[in-house]
């Protein structure tokens, strides 16, 4: 009966106004509150805006050792930040032990690469990126990226340990995402791949609930994300990790969550001519992860992980996720990346400068769709790709 | 813009880490200790007087001119590879954000306190939104309510920082509310001519044609493109009544009044 009412909720969903979508294409296209909130709801919505793009200094409390002083400076837009290590980084580097599981012994679970005057940061970040060649089927050839990654000493000497780059995600539609019930998420598991698609995908089972955020859903709640970010990010305490106080209070951290919770999804704008296609990302496979879908949302996720193989593995476990498993983002709104971020970079740590280069990375469970990605004529490739752009 | 904008105007500033960094170069130093408010703490709050501080407000200024530069620069750069069409969208979007910043946030802090100038900056936002109006196909109706936010913007007293609880503010804030509201119900760019595109589509498909799957794709594309548009509760309606008729196959004369129906009020 479960399952007959899961069955049904997409179309009785479907059938509602999307109530979350808004229609804008511009560069602030992943602000805005879903549609539909009262006066009062609305206003606490802004006050959630303010504390988002909070800027943190040494009086508030910041650091004295972070990444960045505030959210907005790392999910630009409310969208993705991008491989960037500077005076402030947008991305950030997990670290562990060489055995990729256990805490670094010096920088425990995050590097933080930032440090107030006065104090010295707990190392800087050396990237560089190697260039990797293929060619389509069709003889067409491409040229990847991929980081490679150093983290040195206030010396300037190579620390040993187990290293992942990962870029901000985007933060809107979050607050849907949580709301899907996890029976709805379990219904779409097959870790033994009994159907025999070659997909399978399994939930992250956390202590606190179903992991659904972050690159390899390590996370469970938007308020729990929400608190580590001021922790690991911008070395701010909150009532949930208090650490003998905290900078960030509740009413904040509360204003924040409900900003979070809140955020509309830009509306798809696809035209007819992009229905090809669509029926090519089914027909390749991509939608058997990138599920159109759940629980009555287009978020294209089934919020599961999902062994990538080993070139997107790296090395680091990380909640649930072996280094190479990921959670299947979410594809809503992926094509005004460009439009929010001046730029696009896809994957978790940036190193995909086109969806099309983000397809050619896929392998492990995706390897056969990607093979069929590869094996279209270039203009149902180029097909593809628009819808993507689309979305 | 990103690489700009922490370097021009982060607020707030770090007075401790102002004075900790006096004399540092200003490359190595933090956004919050440069740009526009950290200029403005060492001209107002605590001015500058020893030769060493007056060296390094006189650094901290070149830096900011030389970032404003990069930053007109880049803006140009923009303004010349970015179509007309987008241009537009992101002008409107843009002015929206602006009215909205003003009731909802800038008229209720000051944004320049050490100088005590927050009310020409706001005076300059509303200007500001005035010439982005002026460029865009708007009702008349938002011109007027933007001249009337002008009007009060000039109203308002001055310093600002000292006037909070004046009705001049209150009714500035008003006034910045009404356009934002009338703004945001006269959008630019239209999805509705998406939609009227997935209908065409149908019409050819399924009256045309007879294909049932591909009429079915381009009316599930016409509700996306009618998502989050004024029209789309009532198109729905009309809409899931044209995929009952083409579910069950219905020959032209069902299917037709509703789809006129759709298209007469997607026009």
């Amino acid at each position: 009966m479960r399952r007959l009412l899961l069955g049904l909720l997409p179309l009785l969903l479907g059938a509602l106004p999307a109530r979350y979508l808004v229609q804008d294409a511009s560069s602030r296209a992943f602000g805005h509150p879903l549609p539909g909130l009262s006066p009062e709801a609305l206003e606490a919505f802004r006050l959630g805006d303010q504390a988002f793009n909070r800027v943190f200094v040494r009086e508030d409390g910041l650091g004295p050792r972070f990444v960045h002083q505030s959210c907005a400076g790392c999910h630009v837009g409310d969208g993705r930040g991008r491989p960037l290590f500077a005076q402030r980084s947008e991305a950030l580097v997990r670290t562990r032990a060489q055995d990729g599981k256990t805490p670094h012994p010096l920088f425990g679970l995050q590097l933080q690469d930032h440090a107030l005057p006065g104090y010295a940061p707990e190392g800087r970040v050396e990237l560089r990126w190697e260039a990797v060649e293929g060619r389509y089927p069709d003889g067409t050839p491409y040229r990847l990226r991929r980081p490679r990654l150093r983290v040195l000493d206030p010396e300037g000497r190579p620390v040993p340990g187990a290293y992942s780059l990962r870029i901000a995600p985007p933060v809107f539609g979050t607050g849907l995402l949580e709301k899907v019930l996890e029976a709805a998420i379990l219904a779409l598991e097959d870790p033994q791949d009994q159907d025999g698609d070659g997909i399978s995908g399994r939930a992250a089972r956390l202590e606190g609930g179903l992991g659904r955020f972050g690159w390899k859903a390590s996370v469970e709640s938007l308020l729990v994300q929400t608190a580590l970010a001021y922790r690991e990010d911008m070395g701010l305490s909150t009532p949930l990790f208090p650490e003998g106080g905290a900078e960030v209070g509740e009413e904040e951290l509360k204003r924040v969550v409900f900003y979070l919770e809140n955020l509309a999804v830009p509306a798809f704008r696809h035209l007819p001519e992009d229905l090809r296609g669509k029926r090519l990302f089914r027909e390749v496979g991509c939608a058997s992860c990138h599920v159109e879908r759940l629980a009555g949302l287009p978020a294209y996720t089934d919020l599961l992980l999902h062994d990538l193989g080993e070139g997107l593995a790296d090395g680091v476990a990380e909640g649930a996720a072996s280094p190479s498993e990921w959670r299947t983002p979410p594809l809503w709104g992926i094509g005004l990346t460009r439009k929010v971020l001046g730029e696009e970079v896809y994957l978790h740590d940036g190193r995909a400068r086109s969806l099309e280069e983000a397809i050619l990375w896929h392998g492990g469970e995706a390897e056969e769709a990607k093979r069929r990605f590869m094996a279209l004529p270039k203009e149902d490739r180029e097909a593809l790709l628009r819808f993507l752009q689309g979305l | 813009m990103g690489e700009f904008d922490p370097y021009l105007d982060t607020w707030p500033v770090s007075p401790e880490d102002l004075k900790r960094t006096l004399g540092s170069p200003v490359e190595n130093l933090p956004p919050e200790a440069r740009g526009f408010h950290a200029l403005e703490y060492l001209l107002f709050q605590e001015p500058a007087r020893s030769p060493e501080a007056a060296r390094h407000l006189f650094h901290l200024a070149q830096d900011l001119a030389e970032k404003t530069r990069g930053l007109g620069e880049a803006y140009r750069g923009y303004l010349r590879e970015t179509p007309e069409e987008d241009l537009k969208m992101e002008l409107y979007a843009a002015s929206l954000e602006l009215a909205e910043e003003l009731f909802a946030e800038k008229l209720q802090n000051p944004e320049s306190p050490y100088a005590k100038f927050s009310v020409h900056d706001y005076r300059a936002n509303a200007s500001g939104l005035l010439k982005a109006l002026d460029l865009l196909p708007l009702p008349g109706r938002v011109w007027a309510l933007a001249l009337d936010l002008q009007g009060a913007m000039a109203a308002l007293p001055s310093p600002l920082e000292t006037a909070w609880d004046r009705p001049e503010v209150a009714l500035a804030i008003a006034r910045a509310k009404d356009l934002y509201e009338t703004l945001a119900q006269a959008p630019v760019g239209s999805p509705l001519a998406r939609a009227l595109l997935w209908l065409r589509t149908f019409r050819e498909e399924y009256l045309g044609e007879g294909e049932v799957d591909e009429g079915l794709f381009a009316l599930e594309g016409l509700r996306a493109a009618l998502a989050g548009t004024p029209q789309e509760a009532e198109a729905l309606r009309l809409l899931e009544a044209l995929e009952a008729k083409v579910q069950a196959q219905a020959p032209t004369p069902e299917a037709e009044p509703l789809l006129k129906a759709l298209e007469e009020l997607l026009r």
